[in-house]
């Protein structure tokens, strides 16, 4: 693909494009898992939401 | 609606959303990166240069819509106290400064080969670059406070103030003789583009905003969870508390 005299000009543009979604998306996701496994880890320690401990607790009623 | 407003309905829904989302953003950029390079003709002025216009235009769209939808985020949260409004314009901050950031850094690259300079104190330049600066102003203001609840009203009332900077970039071109040329897709007389162009364009817009709900969603979702790690915290020291103050104390 010719690009013409300007191509460097063109190439930097998408490649700009790229690495700035690029680490958009890496850092949306690795903070995605991040607080993914502080919550499992606060869960597995027995600590629950109000909301949550509620649920249970009617849950257990019920049966 | 409402119910999509409750956070756990949010969770549920946006999960199933997600991937869709994210196969269509990645579908349609595909197709719109596809007619960028191989459908679109060289301009008759600008030549191959103008490929770069399909990434500037959308990035500079998206720059403007993402500040809208802070704003509106930030009037739910002011008038309604909704907690998914503050996540909304939280999680979006980050995500606008950095399509404003390539809107300013694409438009530079375009500028030299066409107008001989990066940056020109132009108008339409000048008012994105000063949008980029209150992104970057109400991700600092609410890291200011340790008060969350402080910090994201005042974050927001900045960000409803801020929202004079949008008809100031959109009519930058029409009030001031600047170099930046004015509007020739979203204009009253309909578009001035060649179809041959404007498709690849509106393919790549379409694209660029899929991308941008896509990570506005996951980043919500993020924000979300990180509430929600902050409430089991303060469960867990006040649990501690409570384990302490039930023990026997020692006979004096």
């Amino acid at each position: 693909m010719d690009l013409g005299p300007h191509a460097a000009f063109i190439w930097a543009s998408y490649l700009v494009v790229v690495v700035v979604i690029g680490a958009l998306i890496a850092w949306i996701v690795l903070d995605g898992r991040n607080q993914r496994r502080l919550l499992a880890r606060l869960e597995a320690e027995g600590v629950r939401r109000r909301s949550a401990a509620h649920a249970e607790r009617k849950a257990g009623d019920d049966q | 609606m409402l119910q999509l407003a409750n956070p756990t309905r949010f969770m549920q829904y946006s999960a199933r959303l997600l991937p869709w989302l994210a196969a269509a953003s990645a579908l349609v950029l595909a197709l719109g990166l596809y007619m960028a390079f191989f459908v679109a003709p060289p301009d008759y002025q600008q030549g191959e240069t103008v490929r770069i216009m399909f990434i500037h235009v959308p990035s500079a769209w998206l720059a403007m819509m993402c500040y809208g939808i802070i704003a509106v985020s930030s009037f739910g949260l002011l008038v309604w106290r909704h907690p998914l409004a503050d996540v909304s314009a939280k999680a979006a901050a980050p995500i606008g400064a950095a399509f404003t950031l390539l809107a300013l850094v694409t438009g530079s690259l375009w500028g030299k080969p066409m107008w001989g300079a990066y940056w020109v104190w132009d108008a339409r330049l000048t008012s994105v670059l000063i949008l980029f600066f209150l992104y970057l102003g109400l991700m600092a203001l609410r890291r200011a406070s340790d008060d969350d609840v402080l910090a994201s009203r005042l974050t927001a009332i900045l960000a409803i103030v801020g929202t004079v900077i949008l008809p100031i970039i959109k009519f930058s071109v029409d009030w001031w003789n600047t170099l930046h040329q004015p509007a020739s897709v979203m204009r009253l007389g309909g578009p001035t583009l060649h179809p041959s162009m404007l498709w690849p364009l509106l393919v790549m817009a379409l694209g660029f905003t899929l991308l941008f709900l896509t990570l506005h969603l996951a980043a919500m979702r993020n924000e979300v969870l990180r509430r929600r790690v902050a409430v089991l915290r303060e469960a867990r020291v006040a649990r501690a508390g409570a384990s302490r103050a039930a023990e026997p104390q020692p006979a004096e």
